[in-house]
C-alpha cells in the first residue's frame, strides 16, 4: 500500500508544505497515530516520521478550536537610509523572514494569541539576488528555524512555500499568512 | 570466552542490555572472514594505484564512514561523503550545554549544563581489548581517560531484597561468593563430589573455597571485612564493626543480579573502560576535521541506483534544490532503519536483508547534579543497578570532587525503551529522577538540567543499534550478501558485525568494506 493512502483526508492541507520540505511523502512513512495521552479536545500537529524537518505533516484541528486568520505580513524597513523601494532597505531573505515572523508573532500576543498557535503558513518569497535568481529557501529556512520547533516554542505548523513573480514593494522577499487555531479555555 | 547462551537470557530476562557480547571470532569465522580475523593488523592495504581516478561516495559520516572515507582517500580515490546532519559520528553523539537535541516525536530540548560538562548520547565506553579504535585514537592523537566501570562502592537495588535498601555492590558480590563458596565445601564434605574429585583435589578445592569466599572455620561464611564496616575502625582500641552479611537466600531472590555481578566480566565490558578526554565525538571529529574537503553536511540522501558504470545518488539538499553525484562506487554506511526509507535498486536478496533488520530502541536520560554520590555516598565512576524501566545510575568518571557533575539516571532497552519513549518529555525526566531516588534516597530533587534521548526517533539513526536479543541472529544469507557487496556498492556499519553495538564493530566493517573496494578497483 502506498504509505499517503493512510493520512486522513483532512490533512491534504499538509501535502503542499511536504513538496518544500527536504522529505516527499513517501519517504515520511506512515503518519503515527495521536499520542495516546493527547486529550480529546486537542491540537493535533502530527510530526513527519524519521524526521525533524521543522514542519508538521498536517494539523489536526478539533471542533471545539477556535481559530484565527493573520493577514498577510510583509518586512518593515531596516536601513532607513537606503531606496525604500529597494531590497536594501529591507535586508536578505533571512533577515526578511526574521523580520516578519516578529511582527507576525508580536500581532497575535497583541490579540491574546502566541505564535506556536500557527497551525498553517503559507509563504510567499521572491527571487534572491544571492541565490542567482531563485527564492533563497536555505535563507528563509534560517530565519523560520528561530521560531519554530526550537526547544522554546516546540509547536510546527503545516506549511507551503511558493516563489512569486513580485510583491508590492520591489525590495520584499518575503511574505507571511498565517492561520491559528487553539482550544478556548473553559 | 563467555558462552552466548548465558547472556541471552540475561537480555530474556531484560535486566540489561549486552552489548556486542557474541563470539566475535567463531562468528567472524562463520561468516567467511577468517583471513580478517585474528590478530588486529590495521586497514586492508591499498592496492597501488588502483585507486587513481577512481571516485566513490559514502553514504554516512558515522564511525563507519569515517574510516572508509578516510581510509579511501589515503589509497588515492577521489571521495565524497554525504552527511545528512550537521556534524560527524552519528551514533557517536557528545552533546554540551547549547546544544539542541531533536526527535521526530517530541519537542526539540536544549542541553542546558554548565561549561565543562558533556554527556556522551550515543557510544560511551571503550575497551581495551577494541584494537581498531585504539590504532585510530593513536593515529590522530585523541587522548583517552580511564572511565570506572565496576565499582565495588556503586549499589544494588531490587524490591525484591531488603524491600529496596540501597546494598553496595561489594556487600552482593561477597555475600553470593561466600555462600556459594560455603555451600560448595558443604558439599565436598558431605561426599557429594567424591566422583567427580581425587580427595587431594577435594582438599585442594576446599583450601581455594576458603580464600575465595572468606570461608571461616568449618569453611562457614559468616561475612569479612571484604563488606566493608558499619563502623569504620580508627585507632586501635577505638570499636569498630563489619557490615553484616546477607544469606544468599534473599539475595538471589533477584535474578537479574547474576547478570549484573558479572557485567564486568564480559570481554567488552571490563572493569575499566576508557573514553577520550572531553567526551567521545572527539574520535568523529578527529577524522572529520582531516576530511573537510570530502564531507558535504546537511545533505539527506534519496536515491542511491546503480548506473551503467558505477553509482548515481540523489539527495535533497538546504536550498531545497535536489543533488546528484555519481561515481564509481559508493560506501553505504546508513543503517537499515534508515536505508530503507530510502529509494534504492539493489538486488532482491540484499533490499529484503535490509528491509528485514529490526533495530532496538534505547534511551538515556543525563541531568546536572551536585556531586552527591561523591560526597556522601563515596561513588567515584561507575554504574549503580536498579530494578526500574531506568535500569540504572551511572556516574561520571570525569571532574571527580569537583561541584557538579552529569550523571546519567536512566539507560534502558527493547522492550523498556519503547514505552518509555511513548511518554512526554517530563514523564521520562520524572520517572528518572524516581529511579535516581531509589538508589540515593532523598537525592533525586537535586538533580536538574535534564536531557533525554530516545534513539529510535533520533531522525537518521531511528534505533539505537541492529536489534540485539534471543530471537535475533543478524547472520543470515541476506545478511551475508550485504557484506559481499551488490556490484558497485559496499556496505558497512555495526549492523553487519558480530561485535554488535561498538565504535570497532563500524571500524572491522568498514575495513572489510574498503578492502571490497580495493579488490572491484584492481579488477576494473
Amino acid at each position: 500500500m502506498t504509505r499517503a493512502t493512510r493520512l486522513p483526508a483532512l490533512l491534504a492541507l499538509g501535502f503542499a508544505a511536504l513538496t518544500t520540505a527536504c522529505i516527499s511523502i513517501e519517504d515520511a512513512g506512515p503518519a503515527p497515530a495521536p499520542p495516546a495521552e493527547l486529550p480529546s479536545a486537542a491540537i493535533n500537529r502530527i510530526p513527519i516520521p524519521g524526521s525533524d524537518f521543522p514542519i508538521s505533516i498536517g494539523v489536526v484541528i478539533p471542533p471545539e478550536a477556535e481559530i484565527f486568520y493573520v493577514s498577510g505580513v510583509v518586512p518593515s524597513v531596516t536601513d532607513p537610509s537606503a531606496d525604500p523601494n529597494s531590497r536594501a532597505a529591507f535586508g536578505t531573505t533571512k533577515a526578511q523572514t526574521v523580520n516578519v515572523l516578529n511582527s507576525i508573532k508580536a500581532r497575535m500576543e497583541a490579540a491574546g494569541w502566541s505564535l506556536g498557535d500557527a497551525v498553517m503558513m503559507r509563504v510567499y518569497l521572491v527571487a534572491d539576488e544571492d541565490t542567482g535568481g531563485r527564492l533563497d529557501f536555505a535563507g528563509f529556512m534560517e530565519g523560520y528555524s528561530e521560531f519554530f520547533a526550537t526547544p522554546e516554542q516546540p509547536n510546527k505548523p503545516a506549511r507551503a512555500v511558493v516563489e512569486v513573480a513580485g510583491l508590492i514593494n520591489p525590495g520584499w522577499r518575503v511574505e507571511i499568512e498565517v492561520q491559528a487555531a487553539r482550544i478556548p479555555a473553559d | 570466552m563467555h558462552t552466548p547462551k548465558a547472556t541471552r537470557r540475561d537480555m530474556v530476562l531484560g535486566f540489561a542490555r549486552i552489548a556486542g557480547v557474541s563470539g566475535a571470532m567463531a562468528a567472524m569465522q562463520g561468516l567467511g572472514l577468517v583471513a580478517e580475523a585474528g590478530v588486529y593488523s590495521g586497514p586492508p592495504k591499498p592496492p597501488g594505484s588502483a585507486g587513481r581516478g577512481k571516485k566513490v561516495i559514502v553514504l554516512g559520516a558515522g564511525i563507519a564512514g569515517l574510516v572508509s572515507a578516510w581510509e579511501l582517500r589515503k589509497a588515492g580515490f577521489e571521495v565524497t561523503v554525504l552527511e545528512a546532519r550537521h556534524r560527524p559520528g552519528g551514533r557517536v553523539w557528545t552533546v554540551r550545554g547549547g546544544d539542541v537535541m531533536t526527535h521526530d516525536h517530541v519537542p526539540a530540548q536544549r542541553v542546558s549544563f554548565d561549561a565543562g560538562h558533556f554527556f556522551n548520547v550515543g557510544a560511551a565506553r571503550i575497551p581495551a581489548c577494541h584494537h581498531g579504535v585504539h590504532a585510530y585514537c593513536r593515529e590522530f592523537g585523541v587522548p583517552l581517560e580511564v572511565q570506572v566501570n565496576v565499582n565495588a562502592d556503586a549499589r544494588y537495588v531490587t524490591a525484591k531484597v531488603r524491600n529496596g535498601v540501597p546494598l553496595e555492590d561489594r556487600q552482593v558480590r561477597h555475600d553470593v561468593r561466600g555462600g556459594v563458596s560455603e555451600l560448595l565445601a558443604k558439599a565436598i564434605n558431605k561426599g557429594a563430589l567424591d566422583d567427580e574429585l581425587t580427595a587431594l583435589d577435594r582438599e585442594r578445592l576446599l583450601d581455594f573455597l576458603a580464600q575465595y569466599g572468606a570461608l571461616g572455620a568449618g569453611y562457614a561464611y559468616s561475612g569479612s571485612d571484604r563488606l566493608g564496616y558499619d563502623v569504620e575502625p580508627t585507632v586501635h582500641g577505638a570499636p569498630s564493626s563489619i557490615r553484616k552479611s546477607i544469606p544468599l537466600t534473599e539475595l538471589i531472590q533477584e535474578p537479574g543480579w547474576a547478570f549484573q555481578l558479572t557485567f564486568g566480566d564480559q570481554l567488552y565490558q571490563q572493569t575499566a573502560m576508557l573514553h577520550p578526554v572531553g567526551g567521545m565525538d572527539a574520535i568523529p571529529y578527529a577524522f572529520a576535521g582531516r576530511l573537510k574537503s570530502e564531507i558535504r553536511y546537511g545533505v539527506q540522501v534519496t536515491h542511491l541506483k546503480r548506473t551503467e558504470s558505477g553509482v548515481r545518488v540523489l539527495y535533497s539538499q538546504k536550498n531545497g534544490l535536489t543533488g546528484a553525484l555519481e561515481a564509481d562506487y559508493a560506501v553505504c554506511t546508513l543503517p537499515f532503519s534508515v536505508l530503507k526509507t530510502i529509494r534504492c535498486d539493489l538486488s532482491a536478496p540484499v533490499q529484503s536483508a535490509v528491509n528485514s533488520m529490526m533495530y532496538d530502541a534505547s534511551c538515556k536520560v543525563a541531568w546536572q547534579s551536585p556531586r552527591f554520590w561523591e560526597t556522601e555516598d563515596h561513588i567515584y565512576g561507575g554504574l549503580s543497578n536498579v530494578d526500574s524501566r531506568c535500569n540504572m545510575a551511572w556516574y561520571p568518571s570525569y571532574g571527580f570532587d569537583m561541584k557538579d557533575g552529569v550523571l546519567v539516571g536512566c539507560y534502558n532497552f527493547a522492550g523498556q525503551a519503547e514505552p518509555f519513549a511513548a511518554q512526554s518529555l517530563d514523564a521520562q525526566y520524572e520517572e528518572s529522577r524516581a529511579s535516581v531516588d531509589r538508589i540515593h534516597p532523598g537525592k533525586g530533587r537535586l538533580l536538574s538540567r535534564p536531557i533525554s534521548v530516545n534513539w529510535a526517533h533520533v531522525p537518521h539513526s531511528m534505533g539505537a543499534w541492529a536489534a540485539e536479543g534471543p530471537d535475533t541472529n543478524h547472520d543470515t544469507p541476506g545478511v551475508r550478501a550485504v557484506i559481499a557487496g551488490d556490484g558497485p556498492i559496499a556496505f558497512a556499519g555495526q549492523h553487519l558485525s558480530p561485535l554488535g553495538a561498538w565504535m570497532e564493530a563500524a571500524i572491522r566493517s568498514a575495513h572489510h568494506a574498503v578492502a571490497g573496494i580495493y579488490t572491484r578497483a584492481s579488477a576494473a
